[in-house]
Formats: C-alpha cells, structure tokens, sequence
C-alpha cells in the first residue's frame, strides 16, 4: 500500500491576476513561510523490512515478478514493462530472476525508486489515460493565475 | 494537468527509463510554464508553479527538481520564482528536504538576488532621472519640470519607491509598477504633480528594462558558465 502523506498547506502567499510580471503575489516584505506548507517526502520515511504490504492496484496476482519500492510491493509483468522502457528491458535481462529470492511464487527485485514514481510508472504504462492528462493541460488552460504584460 | 509529486514522479522516471515520447509532453509543460524567453511571458497564461493542480509546490522545490533533472532552459525563471520570496524563504530551515537548497544552488540564488538588486537600483534611477538629472518633460506644471524642488524630489521618491519597493530584493525590476492610485474615483499618479506624458514615459522603458532584466536572469544567477 502506499504510504500515505498528510499533506497540509497554507499558503503564504496569494494568487492572483496580477497587472504585472507577478505570477503570484508576494508582499514586499519577505514572505513568512507556513513550516507546515510541506508534507514530509516519501524517501525521508523509515523502512521497516517487516511491514512491506501489497500495493492495492498494481499487485497484480498473474503477474511474473515483484518488485520491491520501499515497503511496497508490486507484482507486475515482465514483458508489459519491457515493451515501454528499453531500460526496465534491460534491467530484467540482466536481473537474475531465476536466483532471484521468490517468497510469493515469482522471482522478486528491488529498485531503487520510491513507491511513488513507480506507481507513477505504472499509471503511464497500465493506464492508457493517465498520460492523457499531460495532453488536456493545453486544451483547457488554468486561469487561476494569469500573467499580464502590457 | 498532474499534481507536482507525479509531475516529478513523471520527470524521473521518464528518464531514468528511457520514455522520451512522454519526457517530451512533459518538457513541452515545463517550457510553457517556465519560459526560456521573455516572449515566452506571453498575458493570461499559466506559469510557474501555479499550473500544477492539488498544492502548489514550494519555488524552491522546483527549482530543486528542475536541477537535479538538468532543465537548463526553465532554471533562469525557477531561480526567480524563489528568489522572489526572499531570503527567509530561500533559507528556510523548515522546509522539508525536497524543498531545502543544496549550498551551491543557494549560493546562486543570494549572488542573483544580490545582482537583480543592483540592476534594478541602478536602472530605476537612470529611468527616472536620465542621464543627465534632469527630465524631458513639456508639460508646464508638471514636477518635474523642477527636479530639484521639494515637491519634485518628494514625488520622485513616491515613484522611485513604486518601482522598487521596500523589500530590497531586487525583484520588483521584472514586475510591472502601477504608477495610478485611485484617489475618490479618481485616477492619480502616486508621484504628486507627475503628468501622464512622464508615466507614459516611465511605463514604456519599465518595459524594456524588464526585458532587459529577464535577458539577463541567466548570467545573474550563474547559469551561463
């Protein structure tokens, strides 16, 4: 399972639509920053070999190798992943999987990546839609924050 | 558009596993966001950090993310957007790591503050008095046909102040100075006495100066070298 973040923010400065290069506004004083404005990166997390769990979307049961993200295990399919990435291709041929340590019925590795960007990884190379996300961010431009040069 | 964390989720592993088809997608948001050219500011268009949608990162957490993943052509703005909130920001013991600056990056940031404060300084003057102190102005009762008067040093200060702002951070040079108050409905230059034809004037090289500053941003931070 992912770890969750508990993410708080209070922003120390406001948006706005400014008549200026602005992009948000910050006062003239220099701005007072919120200590809880960020929550703790996942890499800054202990881990503890004995509470390794399940990702609950990408533990797939017909799967042919788990890899191990910090405490998170996935359990994905070898061929999927190296049809994507010329890299992850590599890696698994030169990945001893058959040597491999195989506790749950498949050969498993560990990566150096948080739990996070592989899930991320994932997403892009199990959910179509997900990478269309990056695509509709110019059909439908933010208005939030506007910048305005005369 | 993605939150930040699988933003730079994206970034990494699209490169650490060999993706370019989405690394492109991505680096095409970031050029947008994070312009290399001062046309590149194009009005009503989303930048920096407030594209992202959930919260929106610290600046220095980009900046961070955009060095650690080499983003030459966006770091000139990343380092602008937090050098602007200051030293406190920049220094901020708080921050989590993903957000606290490595020495040399800081250092860079302090050297461009230091830089856009004299740029600016140096340049707000010039615009307001020109070269030779004194000022072209044809209109009869405007103050600053009289530099030196009271009146006219008082306004000045109101303008000069306008530009630059109290912070001393240098980085109101590439913000756009508002040179109308309203007063009861009515819309006056916060230099007392300044005529319009004189916050035209200022209006219009304030726009070259802050090309001129945003031409510059990569040498002031180090970047070119």
């Amino acid at each position: 399972m992912i770890p969750a973040s508990s993410t708080t923010h209070s922003p120390s400065t406001s948006i706005a639509t400014l008549s200026d290069f602005t992009i948000a506004d910050v006062s003239d004083e220099e701005s007072q920053i919120d200590p809880t404005i960020l929550d703790a990166s996942e890499d800054e997390l202990p881990i503890d070999p004995m509470t390794v769990a399940q990702d609950k979307t990408f533990y797939l049961e017909d799967g042919n190798v788990e890899v191990l993200c910090g405490n998170t295990l996935f359990r994905v399919h070898t061929s999927v992943l190296s049809f994507h990435s010329p890299a992850l291709r590599r890696m698994f041929a030169q990945a001893s999987l058959a040597t491999a340590e195989s506790p749950n019925g498949c050969p498993r590795i560990a990566s150096s990546d948080t739990s996070t960007d592989f899930t991320t990884l994932l997403k892009m190379i199990y959910l179509p839609g997900f990478v269309a996300l990056l695509e509709r961010c110019y059909v439908l431009p933010l208005t939030s924050i506007c910048l305005q040069i005369p | 558009m993605p939150d930040f964390t699988t933003f730079s989720s994206l970034l990494r592993i699209t490169a650490k596993y060999e993706m370019p088809a989405i690394r492109s997608q991505i680096l095409e948001v970031i050029r947008d966001a994070y312009p290399e050219t001062f046309e590149g500011l194009g009005s009503s268009k989303p930048l920096g950090e407030g594209i992202f949608s959930g919260r929106a990162p610290h600046p220095n957490e980009v900046l961070n993310l955009f060095v650690q993943q080499n983003l030459t052509s966006a770091l000139p703005m990343a380092y602008y957007m937090a050098t602007r909130r200051g030293l406190n920001s920049l220094m901020d013991r708080r921050l989590p790591r993903n957000a606290t600056l490595p020495l040399e990056i800081l250092q860079s940031a302090m050297g461009g503050l230091m830089r856009l404060r004299e740029l600016e300084l140096n340049e707000t003057h010039d615009l307001i008095f020109e070269q030779n102190g004194s000022h072209p102005c044809s209109a009869s009762n405007c103050s600053s046909r009289a530099p030196t008067g009271p009146a006219a040093l008082a306004a000045y200060h109101q303008v000069f102040d306008r530009m630059v702002g109290s912070s001393q951070l240098g980085t109101k040079v590439l913000q756009v100075p508002e040179f109308y108050e309203d007063l009861d409905g009515e819309l006056r230059c916060i230099g007392p006495g300044i005529c319009t034809g004189c916050v035209e004037r200022w209006e219009s090289k304030h726009a070259e100066l802050r090309k001129k500053a945003w031409v510059a941003l990569p040498d002031v931070f180090g970047l070119n070298g």
